[in-house]
């Protein structure tokens, strides 16, 4: 295996360093000593006979959770106002908040429980379901701020639980695809028709901002699950052109890529909106004006405060400490997310986990941009922060389900013991050692082959699923001999039996 | 595998690589606008609630001396929006700002409280041109006592000098729309289409710097699109005082002067009585709108006798010593031309002609020249075209040309003293300028400077033609000279030599001449040897005296003797005397 030979490599010249620059003698046999600073040892607490150590699962929890926190408190500043006023109950956004905040845990909690690998399947009925919510949305869904995005009186947003289930889903199909993925009418063109197909129904509303996010993140998990780079270009170029496209014909798009080229010259001249958002920022400085005395989200000064302008309201009022935080917090989620996908043994898990970390980070990074005039202005919520239900319920379950492929799919579990045996250079975590690789092919039986002559039993090989359609037997057949002659590969390649574990 | 683990791995690194630049981006930005560019913020947020005033907000005229002619004052409209008003504020509310705006409210603080807590509409409008003090004492509230109400800046054009430039700059009404004058003219230039001009920034202060100090005390204005004018405000008062006395003493009913420097073709004074208060543009008679300078032709009479004489000696036909047979009457295309005495002199040399002011020899010498050469000459002195002057509304005047229907030969001679013909009062002043500097028809101008952010874009001098040759205008020039030394003497400065020439016309009414109104004129430059003023002085139907002599040239020569004592134009060297 690739990482047993990755590893080895690395330990042989870590210890050839540290014998030459330490001389203290390194145990040859037994366990190496681990620094303190090994994320994955360190413990936190312990509760009875329960010690919880820092883990991947405990740190995502932690920064999700902090995230959580911080946007609850943000909310209610940034809408009390308004509310009070307007609504006639200052606590109206925020109690809604806490409502969706309890629907959201359920969600956490529930995907993280599943083992994503066994709903692999049901990415085809979310999606089918998803695109039947879209194009509902299109044909009777509310007119509100120019586009139509709700369902049900405004409550339900399909667009937001179209970038869970499309990320599901396009990770469930990029894995189907195999070695094929790398051709061009088996990878590139039907992905390309399947991001069109989702594309065009939430352009359709108009929300490009959203759509920019599913693109971004299909494209991505496309690139880790070993696209093509040539093809990988032409979708992005083509995918770009043709937004570009789209949003030269939408008037206010066009007033916002306006506005947005004119702050480029003159940040403070360009739009009102513009405007005042920097001058939120310039009014909080480093400390902030304190919490509850920001000015930015006065009514008529900013639509929206508590959800698309809430990180300039942070700002504002915490200062450049406070959004600063904000996306140290959000650098933590990335990099807690693309390690879990890391970790992940199996492919759907790595693609799977890239992709729901692209969307959370790029979202947010989409948000906060705009709210710095680094880009032009978008609708899009800061994920976790920003008031809204459905975007709040499905980054949670993304959250969840991240936390499925850490326990799941990595060999690792969430009590931490199991990892003592990774080696201290290895502060990153980055590689699984070659007993955990171990542990985890001899768990889950991959890449075994399965057992083609039972129908219904589990389907360990990633893949066969397809698109969903049943293969039948003639594909079957050929399906078949494939398997087998990839099958063939790793028992032509006998570098896992060679290799001998080193201590 | 589907994949190769390590591809896999390293592109994940990849991923993560870019997505912490695309963060420390977003770090860098904040970092800037948190820390690093917020100094700057603060005042120039101020002047940005400005930027919404765009096409609204015009830039400043100020004559040659910097003095403001036209500019935008600031009044405040200011409004409540009852949603952001609890009901139970709203009786303190409507009180305080009773209180503040004062009779600037129209209703009672009773019905402004009803009307806040009923929220029946989004806003209320409180008042639209509240002075900056109301203002500034509802902003010093405190910030829990203002919520609710909202305050913007309303630019409001207003024009210091008042009826002194009316004509000349004329008004911008409420929509914002300009008309009439250098506002119409450039309308477009004027008015803020872009960003607003901030002076705190380092480019303006450079800007700022460069210009000549006089100017500096109102430009760059906050629109930085702005025009400093040819019109000195002190040679605009002094006209403006002549004009008037000369109107009420010879009981004119209007009139008109200007200044212009010849060889520039800047217009340092152009006064038309009676005028109108720009501020007051909506209470004003619309027939006194239009500035009669350039949109009112009138018949220039015998000041025409100067370009029939200039064509003649132009052309080689006469010399100033030619001798003409000046007869009682001359019958030419069927009419009957007679002199203003209706008597003949016999033969006199063209120089008498012209100071005795004889229509026969005149209409001799356009005879003389013939109708092709006459008519060219008085298209190449400008007659019958626009002078293109930088102002609205400018008319050519009328002169029929050989070939049109109207015309017959007998206006051959009627035209060579200037009956039968219209020129504005701008026209003629152009056309006189052209034989004080040497023969050069220039384009009048009344904007000197364009001062477009700060930066000043000096407006060339035009020549549009040459009109005689320097010789001719050299010729001319001494016998208008001698038109003021021994003819119209009432026109005399002490000390200056002065050239020019009255003019007597009758009004035409309905295709006949109106038996006893007439208009008197008298153009002419000083000092003569080195003209640096043109000035025309123009009365409508005096009822004091008969002819111009006795009402324009003494009113021509009370004007100069104030000039060039505001202007500093040395007196004229006795040996310098023709």
């Amino acid at each position: 295996m690739a990482p047993a030979r990755q590893r080895r490599h690395k330990t042989t010249k870590h210890h050839s360093v540290a014998q030459a620059t330490a001389p203290r003698a390194a145990p040859r046999r037994g366990r190496k000593p681990t620094p303190a600073v090994a994320l994955g040892r360190r413990p936190l607490f312990t509760v009875g006979p329960v010690t919880v150590y820092l883990t991947d699962e405990v740190a995502l929890l932690g920064v999700v959770a902090a995230l959580i926190g911080l946007g609850l408190v943000m909310v209610f500043s940034a809408s009390y106002v308004y509310a009070n006023l307007q609504l006639g109950a200052s606590d109206y956004y925020l109690s809604r908040q806490l409502l969706w905040l309890g629907v959201g845990t359920v969600a956490l909690v529930t995907a993280a429980l599943v083992d994503y690998r066994k709903v692999q399947g049901l990415a085809v009925l979310g999606m089918a379901a998803t695109m039947v919510m879209l194009l509902l949305v299109l044909m009777t869904g509310e007119r509100q701020l120019g586009s139509v995005r709700h369902l049900s009186g405004g409550s339900i947003q399909p667009s937001e639980l179209a970038k869970l289930t499309v990320t599901f889903y396009i990770a469930a199909w990029l894995i189907s695809k195999g070695e094929r993925l790398r051709q061009t009418s088996y990878g590139m063109i039907p992905f390309a028709v399947l991001m069109g197909l989702v594309a065009v129904l939430i352009v359709a509303q108009p929300d490009f901002d959203t759509t920019a996010v599913i693109l971004v993140t299909g494209l991505t998990m496309f690139f880790v699950a070993g696209a093509e780079l040539k093809q990988l270009a032409v979708a992005g170029v083509g995918s770009a052109a043709i937004l570009a496209l789209v949003l030269s014909r939408v008037p206010y798009a066009t007033q916002r890529i306006n506005d947005y080229l004119a702050s480029l010259r003159d940040p403070l001249g360009g739009s009102d909106h513009m405007r005042q958002l920097l001058e939120a920022l310039g009014r909080g400085g480093f400390f902030g004006r304190g919490l509850g005395n920001g000015l930015a989200k006065e009514f008529g000064r900013l639509p929206l405060p508590w959800t698309d302008s809430i990180f300039v309201v942070i700002g504002e009022e915490l200062g450049l400490l406070g959004a600063l935080s904000v996306v140290a917090l959000f650098v933590a989620l990335g990099f807690l997310g693309l390690r879990i996908a890391f970790r992940a043994q199996d492919p759907f898990g790595k693609v799977l986990g890239v992709g729901l970390t692209t969307w959370l980070t790029f979202q947010a990074f989409l948000n906060m941009a705009a709210n710095t005039a680094i880009l032009p202005l978008s609708g899009l919520t800061l994920p976790f922060i920003s008031y809204g239900g459905s975007s709040l319920v499905t980054c949670m379950a993304a959250v969840g389900v991240l936390l499925s492929i850490a326990r799941y799919g990595t060999q690792s579990s969430a009590s931490g013991q199991s990892r003592d045996s990774r080696p201290a250079d290895d502060w990153l975590g980055l590689a699984p050692t070659a007993p955990e690789a171990r542990r985890v092919r001899r768990r889950h039986g991959w890449p075994r082959l399965p057992d083609l002559g039972r129908s219904g039993g589990a389907r360990p090989w990633p893949g066969g699923r397809g698109l969903g359609v049943k293969a039948s037997s003639a594909v079957r057949v050929r399906l078949v001999r494939v398997r087998r002659s990839l099958a063939r590969r790793p028992a032509a390649r006998p570098a896992r039996r060679r290799v001998p574990r080193r201590r | 595998m589907s994949l190769p683990t390590r591809t896999a791995h390293v592109r994940i690194v990849t991923v993560a690589v870019v997505l912490l630049t695309a963060f420390l981006v977003l770090v860098a930005q904040l970092v800037r606008w948190q820390l690093l560019d917020r100094k700057g913020l603060t005042p120039v947020a101020a002047a940005a609630d400005l930027a919404p005033l765009a096409g609204r907000q015009r830039g400043t005229i100020v004559d040659r001396t910097g003095e403001p002619l036209a500019m935008d004052i600031y009044r405040w409209e200011i409004w409540v929006q009852p949603s952001l008003v609890s009901p139970s504020r709203a009786d303190t509310l409507s009180l305080k700002l009773a209180q503040a705006l004062g009779p600037l409210l129209t209703m009672t603080p009773a019905e402004l409280a009803s009307a806040i807590a009923g929220r029946q509409a989004r806003f209320i409008t409180l008042t639209k041109y509240a002075p900056p003090e109301v203002a500034n004492a509802i902003a010093a509230w405190d910030e829990s006592e203002r919520y609710g109400v909202g305050m913007a800046a309303v630019p409001v054009r207003y024009y210091p000098q008042g009826p002194l430039t009316a004509h000349l700059i004329g008004f911008v009404n409420e929509m914002p729309q300009a008309y009439y004058g250098v506002e119409e003219k450039y309308t477009e230039y004027l008015r803020r289409a872009g960003d607003p001009f901030f002076q705190s920034s380092p480019s303006a202060r450079q800007a700022y710097d460069r210009l000549p100090p006089a100017w500096r005390r109102f430009l760059p204005s906050a629109v930085g699109q702005d025009l400093v004018l040819t019109v000195d405000r002190r040679v605009q008062y002094a006209t403006e005082q002549a004009l008037g006395e000369a109107i009420g003493r010879y009981g004119a009913t209007s009139g008109t002067a200007i200044v212009m420097d010849p060889y520039t073709g800047w217009i340092l004074a152009m006064v038309s009585l009676p005028s109108y208060d720009p501020n007051r543009y909506n209470t004003t008679n619309t027939a006194v709108l239009a500035d009669p300078a350039i949109s009112v032709p009138y018949e220039p009479g015998s000041v025409l006798k100067v370009v029939t004489m200039a064509a003649g000696i132009d052309a080689g036909l006469i010399t100033p010593d030619t001798i003409i047979t000046d007869t009682q009457t001359l019958e030419f295309g069927g009419r009957i031309i007679q002199n203003w005495d209706r008597s003949g002199l016999g033969p006199i040399t063209v120089r008498q002609a012209l100071i005795r002011s004889r229509n026969v020899p005149t209409a001799q010498v356009a005879i003389g020249l013939g109708e092709s050469l006459f008519y060219q000459y008085l298209s190449r002195f400008g007659f019958g075209q626009l002078t293109e002057v930088d102002l609205a509304n400018e008319v050519p005047g009328t002169l029929k040309r050989p070939g049109d229907p109207q015309w017959s030969r007998s206006d051959l001679a009627t035209n060579s003293f200037g009956q039968g013909l219209a020129a504005t009062p701008l026209q003629v002043v152009t056309a006189v300028a052209s034989i004080a500097n040497g023969g050069q028809l220039v384009r009048p101008r009344v904007v000197q400077a364009m001062v477009y952010r700060g930066q000043v874009i000096e407006q060339p001098r035009t020549v549009v033609r040459r009109t005689v040759k320097p010789e001719t205008a050299e010729t001319v020039r001494r016998m208008m000279v001698d038109v003021v030394e021994q003819g119209t003497r009432s026109a005399r400065v002490p000390g200056y030599t002065v050239a020019g020439k009255t003019g007597t016309a009758q009004i035409a009414i309905e295709g006949r001449y109106h038996p006893t109104q007439t208009i008197h004129s008298f153009v002419g430059f000083v000092p003569a040897e080195n003209p640096q003023l043109v000035i025309l002085v123009k009365l409508d139907k005096p009822r004091t005296h008969a002819w111009a002599e006795s009402t324009a040239a003494p009113t021509f020569a009370e004007l100069v003797r104030q000039l060039v004592y505001l202007l500093n134009i040395p007196p004229s060297q006795v040996a310098n005397r023709p």
